[in-house]
């Protein structure tokens, strides 16, 4: 951990220092000094405040696109486009990869300062600056409660999902955080149609979890930050991760991993499977 | 007066009388194809159950599943999508998109405890009223069986 906090500030600092970018995204502590925040680092002399440890989770590439996104915002002239370097994790560089795929930005824009752990990602980071070891129990307690709800019946699941989405207050953190909600306008935010209705009762939610969980098929990094920031604790990670699997298991696609891959809603084969369909 | 076995038959059923109870299902038709189709079965006074709903778009790649979950919420027991025969897409590859589409959204139904065969899909070109009657009914007596989709 010491090893990646030294080796993200070194290289902050020369980036910094030969200007060869305007800006880096990192992780600080926070007030607590115990969790940590996005850091925006973009002198040198404030490399220092730059750290890394294991609570360093979120997914930094939210910042890169959007409407205020570092390298797609609409409120800074075109002539003050700014260069980024990012520390990513193993998802950051499956969103980083994605969000190229979706042609989001320009690749020489941005600095990639990769910490990878052995998972495929489609980018050799620019900089390695550290290796981390996979969560595998993190892993197997998703895979463990996948399958405990599939082994339920559909009107089980039914029930566990609706006492799942009725705590859902509609706060939206799950699409603020995610680095693929990046749309002007969200179809949650539209009302003339309102596709989703806003107040809180169990379809609305439900029809707000499942179009959100759906936006993010064959695109979702599995970074599992919607699960994290969700205050209500819905476990979103569950859906994104099964829809994973189906696309998978569909379109062999995984989405960040293959650079050239067309994203599997956005493509198609005249082959596809085709057994539900009269 | 209800006797009291008529009560309990309808509250098992979320307040749903089903010895009389149709199914109600929103049929989301291509403009080119299916909704030719239904039309010819109409012309060829075809008989098909009256629970259809139908729907026009230009293509099949315009459903987008919110329109599938909205219809949900507004009293649809089933969904049909429909168009035309792989291609024959009159934009050539709008129902290859669909197709993905609707494969996924019924995944994500299937896993949120929603029956996927409440989430129907068909190809029912121009010249298949016949086709279409007997999707229509198919569909409905699918689910029918499934019973309401209640809130």
């Amino acid at each position: 951990m010491e090893a990646i906090t030294e080796n993200i500030r070194r290289e902050a600092r020369r980036l910094l220092e030969e200007e060869a970018v305007d800006v880096v995204i990192g992780y600080q502590l926070g007030w607590d000094g115990v969790e940590t925040v996005p850091a925006f680092v973009d002198q040198p002399a404030e490399v220092d405040k730059l750290v890394y440890n294991e609570r360093c989770t979120h997914n930094l590439a939210k910042y890169l696109v959007g409407r205020e996104g570092y390298l797609t915002s609409r409120f800074r002239p075109s002539d003050q486009a700014v260069r980024v370097a990012l520390v990513a994790l193993p998802a950051t560089l499956r969103a980083v990869v994605a969000l190229l795929r979706e042609y989001q930005f320009d690749r020489a824009d941005l600095t990639v300062l990769g910490i990878v752990d052995g998972t495929p990602v489609g980018l050799e980071p620019d900089v390695e600056v550290g290796r981390i070891e996979v969560d595998t129990a993190k892993e197997e307690q998703i895979r463990a409660q996948i399958d405990e709800l599939d082994g339920m019946s559909l009107a089980e699941r039914r029930e566990w999902w609706r006492q799942q989405f009725s705590k859902c207050i509609r706060c939206y953190a799950c699409r603020q955080v995610c680095p693929f909600c990046y749309c002007e306008q969200c179809i949650a935010d539209e009302n003339q149609p309102q596709w989703i209705e806003r107040s809180p009762s169990l379809w609305n939610n439900m029809g707000w979890n499942l179009i959100r969980a759906y936006h993010l098929t064959g695109r979702c990094s599995d970074c599992g930050e919607c699960d994290r920031v969700c205050p209500v604790g819905i476990p979103l990670r569950l859906i994104n991760s099964r829809m994973l699997d189906e696309v998978e298991a569909a379109f062999a696609f995984v989405p960040g991993t293959d650079p050239e891959a067309e994203p599997a809603l956005a493509a198609f084969q005249p082959d596809d499977t085709a057994g539900f369909i009269r | 007066m209800l006797s009291s076995n008529q009560v309990e038959t309808l509250s098992a059923s979320g307040g749903v009388d089903l010895s009389t109870w149709e199914p109600r299902i929103f049929a989301f038709l291509c403009n080119w194809c299916s909704y030719v189709g239904a039309d010819l079965a109409g012309t060829s006074r075809l008989v098909y159950p009256a629970t259809v709903r139908i729907i026009r778009l230009p293509c099949t790649g315009r459903v987008d599943p919110v329109f599938i979950l909205r219809s949900f919420q507004r009293g649809a027991d089933g969904v049909l999508v429909s168009g035309c025969h792989p291609g024959d897409c009159h934009y050539s590859k709008g129902n290859f998109y669909a197709r993905r589409r609707m494969l996924m959204f019924r995944k994500l139904l299937e896993f949120a405890g929603i029956d996927p065969r409440r989430l129907q899909m068909s190809w029912v070109s121009a010249s298949e009223g016949s086709k279409w009657a007997q999707v229509v009914t198919d569909v409905t007596n699918e689910v029918k069986a499934l019973g309401p989709l209640r809130a």
